[in-house]
């Protein structure tokens, strides 16, 4: 099904920072000049509401904050609502809750995570929960926490956090009627030390759970227990080529939604590798390794007629 | 920015279209 749909990308370019927009044929590939539509100071990564009407943004940078925008569907012009501002440095990854009524961060370097309600009109509400991790791990970079990721298991009652920093997987109870996080019993999955845990997926039959590590250049598959919130790591594979040595750090991980293959990029090696994904265990097998045709893919994503998870 | 297609039988990736220049791309969504 070919169709013209609108993508916002977010640019950090120092002359002019902020969220652009551009149109991609999905018949022809061909993806548009992006255009500025909002300028936003630090802009990095941002998420949009379950039915596109609003857009947030993870503001970095010292002060940091997370900003909320109403989007004009059929021209993707934005309209700042408002900005929370962050305790320090901003956000690295935002998300939207399974019922559209609360928005989860992770705050890379402050090392905590925080929930915002959201009133009627999408603006950030309340903060309803907001929780300091604290330990760190066996690598230079983890000398303290590193909150990467954070959202809500498929079912809405768990939040997973993704810790670089600790070389965790912190699952907490989230209380979609309050907002409110606990942690879960047990609290968290441990990886190996030095792993360095930056973003999560699961897969679409809510099963496994795969996470990127920036720090050792890994996919670690875990088996997902969605009445228990726990975690049971089961395999872990390289992500970079036999041999390469250069300075890589592995960076976005994704599941196409037929369930049937995974990807993932290095930074350093400027690579996307592909994994198949047995369907009856969720074991990873190499496909593939393409240059990713630039420098540091940071991030990818599937256009809406092949879809992700 | 690149853009890939995706074979969902096979998985594989192949570079498609004109590279698009962008400084310092960040993060990216489709409006659905």
């Amino acid at each position: 099904m070919a169709k013209t749909s609108l993508i916002y990308i977010a640019s950090q370019n120092p002359d002019k920072m902020g969220i652009t927009v551009a149109e991609f044929d999905s018949a022809t590939g061909t993806l548009s000049t992006p255009k500025m539509i909002a300028e936003t100071r630090d802009p990095a990564h941002f998420t949009l509401s379950n039915d596109s009407e609003h857009l947030y943004m993870c503001n970095t940078g010292t002060p940091g904050g997370v900003s909320a925008f109403a989007v004009d569907k059929k021209t993707g012009a934005l309209q700042l609502l408002n900005y929370k501002e962050s305790k320090g440095r901003g956000p690295s990854y935002v998300s939207v809750d399974g019922s559209g009524k609360y928005v989860l961060d992770a705050n890379y370097g402050g090392g905590y995570v925080e929930v915002y309600s959201l009133a009627k009109d999408g603006s950030l509400d309340q903060q309803t929960a907001f929780v300091q991790h604290i330990g760190s791990s066996v690598h230079p970079r983890q000398t303290k926490p590193y909150a990467h990721w954070f959202r809500t298991d498929p079912s809405n009652k768990f939040g997973l956090v993704a810790d670089l920093g600790m070389d965790q997987i912190v699952v907490y109870r989230f209380d979609a009627k309050t907002g409110k996080l606990t942690p879960n019993d047990p609290p968290f999955a441990k990886v190996a030390g030095g792993m360095g845990p930056r973003h999560l997926v699961f897969h679409p039959n809510g099963k496994w759970v795969y996470g990127i590590a920036e720090l050792a250049n890994e996919v670690i598959s875990f088996k997902w227990d969605g009445g228990k919130g726990t975690l049971t790591q089961f395999q872990s594979v390289k992500t970079l080529a036999e041999g390469f040595k250069d300075p890589s750090t592995a960076a976005e991980i994704a599941v196409h939604a037929n369930g049937k293959f995974l990807y993932a990029t290095n930074r350093g090696e400027d690579s996307i590798v592909v994994y198949a994904v047995d369907a009856g265990t969720g074991e990873l097998t190499f496909k593939q390794r393409v240059s990713s045709g630039g420098k540091v893919p940071r991030y990818f994503a599937f256009d809406p007629t092949s879809g992700s998870s | 920015m690149n853009v890939f297609s995706v074979d969902a039988k096979t998985g594989e990736l192949t570079q498609k279209g004109t590279p698009v220049a962008l400084v310092k791309p960040m993060a990216l969504a489709f409006i659905k």
